[in-house]
């Protein structure tokens, strides 16, 4: 294994116009913690991750406290709003973009797993989205690569 | 050279108003532009830096930002809610209340990112629309830190400033009418907002559920965290009779507190907002040049000459000129300016007078726009992010109001306790 050409990428991406819906469908499909969110380009302008989703159905207000253990008596009465969240587009809760080109060697790869706060980074070649790789799929792709 | 000066100093204002670009950068290159036009020399450029102003507010950043990682703060606002057994007009009192009292003592910029997202909750549980109580909450705020030397970066600026006026001055020359203030604002608020307050009784149920003491429980260092933050507010109403800077005062609370309860100094010091700081230092250097330029000195001779050097006249000048400076800016630049003109309008006699004109000026006309003070800014920031923004003209409705009504008050304040 000596580049990101050898390992599985997982095609999994969503215009930047396409709706909550559509994304959590895509995101629910595939093995990776966040999806591409792409333009018409394919350009890579930000990720859909699983705290996308999150902030999507719950009030926007719980990530803006710090202290939050004083909801547990009301947490019920928080309630999600599935409707509301399903017609967003994504580009209103997107991460920011985290991309890695696609001939980028490994120790590059793995440092920017390290400062990344996604678990999962957009592979690109000249600019254009090829596919997700994810953090546990790259490390076991090494491990494999050296028969373990 | 003097026009250059004028002209960057104006066009850094316009810049900061529209926030085209954050404040901090445009004060910063302003400043780096002041000393490479040699408007001002490297040294008076350092000389310009009020390193007492920077003291103040990285001491109290710390303190503050160190004692909120307890709970106490949002236990405080919780049990304030809770009084108002979950009625919404109750509510607008209350809340303005203790957003003023914390604004006073800590920072109205600290009250208003604590008390606002704390309030979207309160209003999702009564099935109430937020922006009401927000707004409520944003000029409680302006008008709680006019209280104290400490509570608005207008009054930091000008306590660290003028070494005659000290922690208990401003108290006990701003606190009684900032209280008149908050009481009138208030009401008026809770009129203009009656209807829009209604909630079921059996929502308000769900405020008392709330277990307000839960994010103190476990918490490291809390009684000492408190300790030190009340000792420092002791501090800070003796610092006259014991000789000590305000800005010393914070600082060795912030000190104690680093010793005593901050195991990861770095972590600690994270809670000190350093382009606010930066901010404030690109603007002192821009106002030395000013000063450096003699356009300071110009424009109190024009306002000399405009008031007839009437004391009076000057005084509702410098009170209503300062809020529409302030309403239309950003009250920090404004003050930071204004405070060499009333230096020189006062000459070698030393008057309180003009200072709490200046003071009441800026921080009320804070409250006329959105971008008028930073805590607007930062609750306009976080209604947005949360899916209930408020319009630049709603606001606008709202804050110019309270803001004549404010001036009305704090005119005939003057008039009768400081002419």
């Amino acid at each position: 294994l000596s580049s990101l050409r050898d390992t599985t990428l997982v095609d999994a991406s969503v215009p930047d116009d396409a709706p909550v819906a559509e994304a959590t469908r895509v995101i629910s499909a595939v093995e990776v913690p966040a999806i591409a969110v792409v333009d018409r380009n394919r350009k890579v302008v930000g990720l859909f991750t699983s705290d996308s989703l999150l902030r999507s159905l719950f009030p926007a207000y719980l990530d803006e406290m710090e202290h939050t253990a004083f909801l547990e008596g009301v947490l019920h009465e928080l309630e999600p709003n599935p409707q509301r969240s399903a017609a967003r587009p994504v580009r209103e809760l997107m991460e920011a973009p985290e991309t890695i080109d696609l001939d980028a060697d490994l120790s590059h790869v793995a440092a920017r797993f390290l400062h990344s706060p996604q678990a999962a980074l957009a592979v690109v070649d000249e600019g254009r989205f090829v596919g997700m790789l994810g953090q546990v799929e790259f490390c076991r792709t090494i491990l494999r690569d050296a028969g373990m | 050279v003097e026009t250059l000066a004028a002209v960057l100093f104006l066009a850094a204002l316009a810049l900061i108003a529209l926030e085209f670009v954050h404040r901090t950068k445009v004060a910063l290159v302003g400043a780096g532009l002041m000393v490479l036009a040699g408007v001002l020399t490297e040294d008076e450029a350092i000389e310009a830096v009020d390193w007492s102003t920077l003291g103040l507010l990285v001491g109290m950043m710390i303190l503050v930002g160190l004692t909120e990682r307890t709970g106490v703060f949002t236990y405080l606002a919780l049990r304030v809610a809770q009084l108002s057994n979950g009625q919404p007009g109750r509510l607008v009192f209350l809340l303005a209340l203790v957003t003023g009292v914390l604004s006073a003592f800590l920072d109205n910029l600290t009250a208003i990112l604590l008390v606002v997202p704390i309030t979207l909750l309160l209003a999702d549980l009564l099935r109430i629309s937020p922006i009401p109580l927000v707004l409520v909450e944003v000029l409680a705020s302006n008008i709680g830190g006019t209280a104290t030397l400490i509570g608005d970066p207008p009054n930091i600026l000008i306590g660290t400033h003028v070494e005659e006026l000290g922690f208990i001055d401003f108290i006990v020359n701003l606190a009684p009418v900032s209280f008149v203030v908050l009481l009138l604002a208030s009401t008026y608020l809770y009129f203009l907002f009656r209807g829009e307050l209604r909630s079921d009784p059996e929502r308000a149920a769900e405020i008392a559920r709330l277990d307000a003491a839960a994010d103190m429980r476990g918490k490291p260092y809390v009684g000492r965290s408190i300790a030190i933050l009340l000792g420092t507010i002791v501090g800070f109403f003796l610092h006259g009779p014991l000789h000590v800077e305000p800005a010393v005062v914070a600082l060795s609370g912030a000190t104690l507190l680093l010793l005593v309860a901050a195991d990861d100094i770095e972590a600690a010091l994270e809670r000190v907002e350093w382009a606010t700081i930066f901010f404030f230092v690109g603007l002192f250097v821009m106002v030395g040049g000013l000063e450096q330029q003699g356009l300071i000195d110009e424009v109190a001779e024009f306002l000399a000459d405009l008031t007839n050097d009437s004391r009076t006249a000057e005084m509702f000048v410098i009170l209503w000129g300062a809020a529409a400076g302030s309403a239309l800016v950003d009250n920090i630049p404004f003050t930071a300016a204004m405070i060499p003109v009333v230096d020189t309008l006062q000459g070698d006699d030393f008057d309180d007078g003009r200072w709490w004109a200046l003071a009441l000026g800026a921080c009320y006309g804070g409250n006329a726009t959105m971008i008028a003070a930073a805590a607007n800014v930062a609750a306009a920031g976080v209604l947005d992010r949360s899916g209930t923004p408020i319009s630049f003209v709603r606001f606008l409705l709202v804050g110019v109001p309270v803001t004549l009504i404010s001036l009305v008050v704090a005119s005939v304040y003057l008039l009768l306790f400081q002419i």
